[in-house]
């Protein structure tokens, strides 16, 4: 009445699944051993402005270096130039700890003709 | 003591492959799932791969595909059907484009840890569920009808049930929206809807599986069996919206409105969920 022994296609699988699991938990455990989580620490850079049909547009890099996810990331880039000043927004749904998002900006006037600074205006915790 | 052919075995993990997409899918086109996997810190992670062993372990003992199995088979069991989750949920993921190459190793791992492990119980069901009757090995012969069930047994499939249909809209920002709108009268009816639909599903609607699951003799046993269903259908559904921070920063009476409408939909599956993943 015992079951069929395990064949090496079964032990196999077992063996890679069980290695997974151990490095995840490891992983894990180390992780949440640690020092608690710092809040989101969001750095911003801006890219080469490129000309679009309408107006220009500045690459924008948001990169997280805190220890927690960043929510609802709300960008401000400000165009200071000799003819006047410019500001466009940018929202970033979820900046995750270690992680990088990208997108874009645009103005009417040239950007490389003023100076630009971006910032960051808020973001909720995750 | 014959080992068993490769084919066979081979022929199971598809078949378990097979059962996530019947179980698991909607959770993977689910972007608060993803969200959960970029959030969740390194604790909740942890504490939801034990729950997730855990439940693996209760299933594969009273309802999985070899219910002779001693304790180190299904160990042996939950181990293999977590680390094929962990698998298809990475191919899957890149598949639907939430892993990108420079995606760092920390967004990796929570992603593909909670996909993962909802992916394992569809794995766990679909094995033991997709198989036609001359693949299970019940040992003695005749099909379940030498095993009564017992209440152990039942509660821990209840719970199971409960979990793989609660877990399906327990990441979803409805529940919360459903919950802070209503009032206590909607959810103590909403509460007894669901007592009295489960209540009918186990007794009186002859669904597949209700005669040889639930011991029906008795009004005292309809009883236990409408409160088990219930315990069991608050308690998966307080695990899961805790799970996914749905308790964070709220109030106590959210969080009680919450679980009521959440153990709806868990309700049903401690009950026909139940019936139908045995």
């Amino acid at each position: 009445m015992s079951a069929p022994e395990k064949n090496w296609l079964e032990w196999a699988v077992f063996g890679v699944s069980l290695a997974l699991v151990v490095t995840v938990v490891a992983a894990l455990l180390v992780d949440a051993l640690g020092p608690a989580p710092s809040p989101p620490d969001l750095r911003l850079s801006l890219g080469r402005p490129e000309r679009r049909s309408e107006g220009y547009a500045v690459p924008v890099t948001a990169t997280n270096q805190g220890g927690l996810t960043a929510r609802a990331v709300s960008v401000e880039v400000r165009l200071e130039g000799p003819d006047g000043a410019e500001t466009s927004q940018l929202e970033v749904e979820f900046v995750p700890r270690g992680s990088r998002r990208r997108g874009w900006v645009t103005f009417e006037r040239d950007p490389s003709r003023g100076a630009l600074r971006a910032r960051v205006v808020s973001y909720q915790r995750p | 003591m014959s080992k068993r052919p490769v084919a066979k075995s081979l022929r199971e993990y598809g078949r378990g492959v097979v059962g996530w997409l019947i179980f698991s899918l909607p959770l993977l086109y689910t972007m608060e799932v993803w969200q959960a996997g970029m959030t969740f810190t390194s604790a909740r992670l942890l504490a939801a791969v034990g729950g997730t062993f855990g439940l693996l372990l209760g299933y594969n003992r009273y309802a999985g595909l070899r219910r002779d199995a001693n304790f180190a088979e299904v160990v042996i069991d939950s181990v293999e059907e977590l680390g094929l989750g962990l698998v298809v949920a990475l191919v899957t993921l890149w598949a639907l484009g939430q892993l990108q190459g420079d995606t760092p190793a920390t967004e990796v791992l929570g992603k593909v840890v909670v996909e993962g492990l909802t992916i394992a119980v569809g794995v766990s069901v679909g094995t033991a569920q997709l198989g036609g009757d001359d693949d299970r090995d019940t040992g003695e012969g005749s099909d379940g009808g030498d095993e009564r069930p017992t209440f152990l047994g039942q509660t821990v499939i209840a719970l199971c049930g409960a979990v793989l249909f609660g877990a399906n809209v327990a990441p979803t920002d409805e529940i919360v929206r459903i919950a802070v709108e209503s009032t206590p009268a909607r959810l103590l009816a909403l509460t007894a809807l669901c007592l009295t639909v489960s209540t009918f599903i186990l007794f009186y609607a002859a669904f597949a599986g209700a005669d040889r699951f639930v011991v029906s003799e008795g009004r005292a046993r309809v009883a236990v069996q409408a409160v088990m269903v219930s315990a069991v259908s608050f308690v998966a559904s307080a695990a899961l919206l805790w799970l996914f921070g749905r308790f964070d920063d709220q109030g106590g009476w959210a969080c009680l409105a919450e679980t009521v409408v959440l153990g709806a939909a868990a309700s049903l599956g401690a009950s026909a969920g139940r019936l139908l993943i045995q």
